[in-house]
């Protein structure tokens, strides 16, 4: 079942489209990360689902209920913010009761639900100190504390990670998938590191100058990118995306011949192009990335990535030959959507 | 290095300050008298001074009133204008216009308005039918209309200091306080007031000292009459000094004026910095 569903959903900033009328459905209990350069529209997803901006058309709706017009705090969600947001007045405590102050929560529960949290979290020696005096990791856990304290089935969170250095990034991807399993939340994740999609995430929504591109899970994103944005934006590298010209690579002689219908582009990832073939290239540069190497080739006027092992090396200007087999590429129309290959079934053929 | 500035201060600030305690103690030189040393002479005769008296009642009523008053007015218009609105800016100019005019201009308005029978305040009584009423010339309202105009002459100028206290405030706080369900008055209590406190320290500070300093309307609109129902401490004191020329006497009340304000504002200082937070 569906908790959160976007119908025709539109956002506009005077003349500006930040969010195209989009049509979203965000399941209950799963890890949906919405994914995307900055400026595609993801934080203004986000802030229309909390209630923070009004769509300027189209309805919302959390489990079944139209909220398109209710408050955020009527629409029993909580959220943690890029900045974290936490009041630096109050103590790490009374961060986390703030709501249940609002909400008027009798002492004893308000007691009883902050020691739950600071336990969760880890955070029970800090309790009394102010936001100030903590670093950012941990004010970080403070802004999850108490956006979990309020028990709410949905938690929204804005690039909570861009704030950590590398490191704690990497430790609190981890967490925050654990913790997401453990309560059985609803996590909607805003983020424009596709390493963090990549790995938490149920669902990717890949958004893209204020339009969905894709949505799929991670290795559906990664395997098949529905549009050249998909291709061009996940994976580190991403595939190398090259133009074809009447059944070739541009500006090359090197013939596609299983093309389909309507192809106006090919992709391949760096990993799937192998060395020693019979496509010829010229070496253009060359990245060392320690285990591996990433060789940028020229083919007619296109470039294509090629990852190889970290031992080899080449010169640039050196030419070699490459390989990749037919059924790793991908190809899109002159729309930059995706054109299946049309796979020749060995029960129909000859 | 630090010469040119010492030189200043001592010239400008500390010699004036330690004569006038010196002077305090003295009496007045006059051309076939000098100076002599009378003690306590002068703080004696300032006791039994029911004009001094007068003045200093008149001065608490003052501060008691404009100092509330010009705050809680600064911060509702600061509030006020830190929303998104059309013509804030056109809003936020007027308030702080008062500011910038000189308090000598400031009561000249003030006057026209105040003025009996043709005045402005006479002209749109007189539609409703009221009764006239000389403002300035009743000593049971000379006082409070004073008041009235430096209220309104310090409230803009404290309004930009909470204008931009309250800039800096991530509006990511008025959000997460959104998100958790907090209605206006919960998040102006419990989150924006205690984050302005560092202000209304500053402000408030700044508003005690103005209410012992303000002198410049009652000199244009009332003199300190009438039967000195407005005579502040500093017209008392300019009075006594510039007018009478008893100039030991007049050093006394000075050196009273500032132990008091010194005091104020220490005490403001030290009891309200514990419950400010930075």
């Amino acid at each position: 079942m569906s908790l959160i569903e976007l119908r025709d959903v539109e956002k506009l900033w005077g003349d500006v489209v930040a969010l195209s009328p989009t049509n979203l459905l965000i399941p209950e209990g799963g890890f949906t990360v919405l994914l995307g350069p900055s400026g595609c529209g993801k934080t203004t997803t986000l802030r229309l689902i909390a209630g923070l901006d009004a769509p300027s058309a189209g309805q919302i709706f959390v489990a079944g209920r139209d909220v398109t017009h209710e408050p955020p705090s009527e629409r029993n969600l909580a959220m943690v913010f890029q900045n974290y947001a936490l009041f630096p007045h109050l103590s790490v405590a009374d961060n986390i009761v703030f709501g249940l102050q609002v909400r008027k929560a009798s002492k004893q529960e308000q007691s009883e639900r902050l020691a739950r949290a600071l336990t969760l979290l880890g955070l029970e020696k800090l309790r009394d100190r102010k936001p100030s005096q903590l670093s950012g990791g941990q004010q970080q856990r403070v802004a999850l504390a108490r956006a979990l304290v309020a028990e709410a089935k949905i938690c929204l969170m804005d690039e909570p990670l861009s704030n950590l250095d590398a490191q704690l990034r990497q430790e609190m991807r981890q967490e925050l998938r654990a913790l997401q399993q453990k309560l059985g939340l609803t996590v909607v994740y805003v983020t424009h590191d596709q390493a963090e999609a990549m790995s938490m995430a149920d669902r990717v929504v890949l958004l893209n100058r204020g339009r969905i591109e894709q949505v799929g899970s991670p290795r559906e994103i990664y395997a098949q990118p529905a549009t050249v944005f998909a291709a061009r934006f996940i994976g580190t590298p991403p595939m190398s995306v090259l133009a074809l010209d009447s059944g070739a690579i541009k500006g090359s002689k090197f013939g596609v011949h299983a093309a389909p219908e309507g192809a106006t582009h090919m992709a391949v990832r760096p990993e799937q192009v192998a060395l020693g073939g019979d496509i010829p290239a010229t070496i253009t540069a060359s990245e060392y990335l320690g285990a591996d190497s990433l060789v940028r080739c020229q083919i007619g006027s296109e470039h294509v990535a090629v990852r190889i092992t970290g031992q080899q090396f080449f010169e640039p200007g050196h030419n070699v030959q490459l390989a990749w087999s037919q059924e790793t590429l991908h190809y899109f129309d002159s729309d930059g959507q995706r054109v299946d290959q049309v796979t020749a079934h060995p029960l129909n053929g000859e | 290095m630090l010469l040119p500035a010492l030189v200043l201060l001592v010239a400008f600030t500390h010699y004036p300050a330690v004569a006038t305690i010196i002077d305090s103690f003295m009496s007045t030189p006059k051309p076939n008298r000098p100076s002599v040393f009378v003690g306590l002479d002068n703080y004696a005769s300032m006791v039994e001074d029911p004009i001094f008296w007068q003045a200093l009642r008149n001065n608490l009523w003052f501060a008691l009133a404009t100092i509330p008053l010009s705050i809680g007015l600064a911060l509702s218009m600061a509030l006020w204008v830190n929303g998104r609105m059309a013509g804030r800016g056109f809003l936020r100019m007027a308030y702080f216009t008062p500011t910038v005019l000189p308090m000598i201009a400031v009561a000249n308005i003030w006057l026209f308005f105040y003025t009996p029978t043709y005045g402005l305040l006479e002209q749109i009584g007189g539609l409703f039918g009221l009764p006239s009423q000389n403002w300035l010339g009743d000593k049971a309202t000379a006082l409070a209309s004073i008041t009235v105009v430096a209220v309104w002459k310090e409230a803009g100028f404290f309004m930009i200091f909470y204008l931009a206290a309250l800039q800096g405030i991530s509006p990511s706080l008025r959000e997460a306080a959104a998100i958790e369900g907090a209605g206006r008055w919960f998040f102006f209590r419990r989150v924006l007031w205690p984050l302005l406190m560092p202000t209304t320290i500053f402000v408030s500070v700044n508003a005690v000292i103005n209410a012992f300093r303000m002198v410049d309307h009652v000199v244009v609109m009332t003199r300190g009459g009438p039967d000195n129902a407005t005579s502040l401490l500093l017209y008392h004191l300019y009075e006594v000094g510039f007018k009478y020329w008893d100039q030991g006497y007049a050093a006394a009340i000075t050196v009273v004026l500032l132990g008091a304000l010194a005091t104020v504002a220490l005490a403001q200082f030290f009891v309200l910095d514990k419950k400010a937070h930075y």
